[in-house]
Order: C-alpha cells, then sequence, then structure tokens
C-alpha cells in the first residue's frame, strides 16, 4: 500500500457511513492512521494523503447533509400506513353494490351478450388473442415478476404450488439462458406460467427480462399449432414462436426479430 | 407479513425512500407518490422475499424500477452501459458551496446525465453499501463505481460556477 493506492481506494470512502467497516476500506484507512501519527518523522507525500483525506471526508459530509436536509412532508407515514387499510378492505365491503346499479349491469352484460352472440363469426382463434395478450404482458412496463430467482427448481416449485403448468420442457438452448423468475398470468380463467429469461444483451432501463415462455393448458386456447410443428409470427413490436407438446402450448415472446427467437429453438 | 410489520417498515424505510424518491423526482407529488407505490407492492408483493435482510435492498429496487417505468412513460431516454471496465475514471467530489441548499443541489443534480442519477443520490443520501448500491441499480459494483465518478465528475462541473473560492480544491 502506498499514498496513490490509498487516495485511489478511498476516493470511495464515505466517513459516517458502514463504509467504516468495510473491509474494502479496512487497509487504506490504517495506511492515513500510520501517516497521521508519523508526526515526528513527517513523510510529505503522507501528510499531503492525510490533508486530501480531511479535506475530502469534510467535502463528503458537508454535500451529504445537504441531501439529507430535504424534508419530508408531514403526514406521509399516515397516508401509507392509511392506504395499507384500503388495501385491506374486506372483499365483502368492496362489494356492496347496490341493487339497482347490480341490476342495470346485468341488463347490459346480458345486451352485450346478445349482440356478440349475433355477431358474424369473424373472431380470431382463442389462442390468437391470447398470444396478443401474452405479448400485451412481456412488453407491458408495468408487469413485475411473482418470484425472482434464477433457480429453475424453485420456479417450476413455486408455479406448481399455485396451480400453474410447471411440468413444462423447456427447449436445450432457452434453458441455458439466464433464468430471472416467473409470473403467473389468467387466460380464459386458466392460469398461466410466465417464465422469464435474459438474452444477455444489454436490457432498456428498467427491464428484468427480454425473453418470457408463456405456459398453458392448450385445452384453455384452441387454436394453438398442432402437434409438431413450430409458427413464428410478429406481433407488435415483439416475435413470438408457438407450439404444442403434450396438450401444453408455449408461446415464446422475444423483443426481437424471428433470427433472434430461433437460435432458443431447436 | 413476513414476521415484519407492516408499520415497522414504514417507520423504518419511509423516510429514506422519500428522500431517494425525491432526489428523483424532485417534485414533493412524485415523491409522495413513489413512496406509496412502493409500500403498496410491498403490502401485496412481501410474501416473495425470503431474505428479510434484503428488506432495504427491495425497497429501494421497487421505488427505483417504479421510477424508471415512470419516466419511460413520459418520455424514452438512451440508456448508455458503461463496461465493467472503466471503474478506474479519476473521481472527484464536487464542492458543494456552503451557502447551496438541498433544492439547488438537486437542481445541479436534475442536469447530470439521467443514467448517473441514481447512483449519485444513493452515494450521498443513504448509508447503502456498494454492493447493495449494485443490487438496487442491478449492475456489477464496477459499473456503479463509473457512474459515480463520471455522474460526480458533472455534479463538480455544474456546480463550480457555484463556488467563488478559488482557493478551494476538491482534489
Amino acid at each position: 500500500m502506498n499514498t496513490n493506492d490509498a487516495r485511489k481506494i478511498l476516493s470511495y470512502y464515505r466517513p459516517g457511513s458502514d463504509d467504516a467497516r468495510d473491509p474494502a476500506f479496512a487497509d487504506a484507512l490504517e495506511f492515513v492512521r500510520r501517516q497521521r501519527q508519523n508526526g515526528r518523522q513527517p513523510d510529505p507525500e503522507g501528510l499531503e494523503l492525510v490533508r486530501w483525506f480531511d479535506e475530502r471526508c469534510a467535502q463528503y459530509s458537508a454535500a451529504r447533509a445537504r441531501f439529507q436536509s430535504i424534508s419530508v412532508p408531514p403526514g406521509l407515514k399516515e397516508q401509507i400506513l392509511a392506504e395499507r387499510r384500503i388495501v385491506e378492505v374486506p372483499f365483502r365491503k368492496k362489494n356492496a353494490v347496490a341493487p339497482w346499479l347490480a341490476a342495470a349491469a346485468a341488463v347490459i352484460v346480458l345486451v352485450a351478450l346478445v349482440f356478440l352472440a349475433l355477431r358474424p363469426t369473424a373472431q380470431p382463434s382463442q389462442f390468437v388473442a391470447c398470444r396478443n395478450q401474452m405479448v400485451r404482458v412481456a412488453l407491458s412496463p408495468y408487469y413485475g415478476m411473482d418470484l425472482v430467482t434464477n433457480n429453475a427448481d424453485c420456479v417450476r416449485a413455486f408455479l406448481a404450488q399455485r396451480s400453474a403448468p410447471a411440468n413444462y420442457a423447456l427447449p436445450p438452448r432457452l434453458a441455458k439462458s439466464q433464468l430471472v423468475g416467473c409470473a403467473i398470468e389468467q387466460w380464459n380463467n386458466s392460469p398461466v406460467s410466465m417464465i422469464c429469461f435474459r438474452s444477455g444483451r444489454p436490457l432498456a432501463a428498467g427491464d428484468a427480462a427480454d425473453l418470457w415462455l408463456f405456459v398453458m393448458d392448450s385445452r384453455s386456447a384452441p387454436g394453438a399449432p398442432s402437434a409438431g410443428s413450430l409458427a413464428f409470427v410478429p406481433v407488435s413490436r415483439a416475435s413470438t414462436a408457438s407450439w404444442t407438446r403434450d396438450h401444453t402450448a408455449y408461446i415464446l415472446v422475444g423483443s426481437g426479430d424471428k433470427a433472434f427467437l430461433e437460435q432458443y429453438l431447436d | 407479513m413476513n414476521g415484519q410489520s407492516f408499520e415497522g417498515v414504514v417507520a423504518q424505510y419511509y423516510e429514506p425512500l422519500y428522500k431517494f424518491a425525491f432526489s428523483l423526482a424532485r417534485t414533493e407529488a412524485d415523491a409522495c407518490d413513489l413512496t406509496q407505490q412502493t409500500f403498496y407492492i410491498w403490502a401485496t408483493k412481501s410474501h416473495q422475499l425470503l431474505d428479510l435482510t434484503k428488506t432495504k435492498t427491495w425497497l429501494f429496487t421497487t421505488l427505483h424500477r417504479a421510477f424508471l417505468q415512470k419516466r419511460r412513460r413520459e418520455t424514452r431516454f438512451p440508456h448508455h452501459e458503461l463496461t465493467d471496465t472503466e471503474p478506474d475514471l479519476p473521481f472527484t467530489l464536487p464542492v458543494i458551496a456552503p451557502d447551496l441548499d438541498a433544492a439547488q443541489a438537486l437542481e445541479a443534480l436534475s442536469r447530470v446525465d439521467e443514467i448517473y442519477q441514481a447512483p449519485v443520490v444513493l452515494f450521498y443520501l443513504e448509508d447503502c453499501s456498494y454492493k447493495e448500491i449494485a443490487e438496487i441499480l442491478d449492475v456489477p459494483i464496477g459499473t456503479v463505481k463509473s457512474r459515480l465518478a463520471r455522474g460526480l465528475g458533472q455534479l463538480k462541473k455544474l456546480l463550480s460556477p457555484a463556488f467563488n473560492d478559488p482557493n478551494q480544491r476538491d482534489t
């Protein structure tokens, strides 16, 4: 350790914080302490280091004090706690809808059902609608993973405990990608497992994943590709690859082109 | 709730979280929203956190992500990833003049590149270890240090006109 080493290490040191107990700083702090005590045989470089260190600590403390002086609005804590109580309102209370409102809603739903039943049937298949929905989920900035982990067994156990598809077969190359977590979505009242991966490409700020595999019972979304076939379809700004195996439908979504997805499929 | 009472977690972390939020968003309303949103997510999803020692990191990470999502809705900003090969950038602290208050310091911070703001705020505001800052920002420690060096370098340039004493040094 010399003065240059100490200065380099201590340029990241924050006085008054846990850095004092961080082993990464211990040797450099000890070096400064020795220089400070070396009064009988003053070393110009050592003295300069001590002066620099003291000045730097003072600058840091002054700046920190400015940021720490941000005042917290009175009542914020109470507001947060009150919001929690709103979250916990029992379901039956939220359900206390006026009878006339419920009747009106029922009539609207009935009219809507009749309208839908009488419409010409040019609807996309259930699977296409499901695939579009899952792409929206994947690309939405608002989705949150229910479990964040890189442990594949934990993901399967988590999904199985919640009755979501957990006995899925990952394409070998996808299985080698970096797992980051999972979530459970719904389609036609059936759980859809969403397994999130990172491709290794730089992610946009705020993104946690850029490859998502959705797994569902193929009966919940009729119209999935038949067993043995693989369908590539671009949806929005993503690409999708879909296939079926053992009555399980798979949708792989990636923010890239078809070639990007192909590298994860066999 | 994971053996920690909601009230206890709020009492311990709402102030540092608010200060972090305010430093990033710079308006009281947005900072309150971000803080409340963070605790709302904690109330509904904290059962997923198996390691209670990570509570602070989890809360700061959640707030930072909420802020980024909010920003993405407002405007897309370029994301410049620094490589891990740049941890040895010159590292100097900006001199914040004694008469400069928090509002002026935050105003200067707002003109620092967005990607460097959160590391600088965490560096000054909260006693998070570098490992915790790396976890909150989801980048390696080397990248944290690179971003700090650049962010503090920019802050220093922005604050230097406000500092009139030529005898002051910050080497």
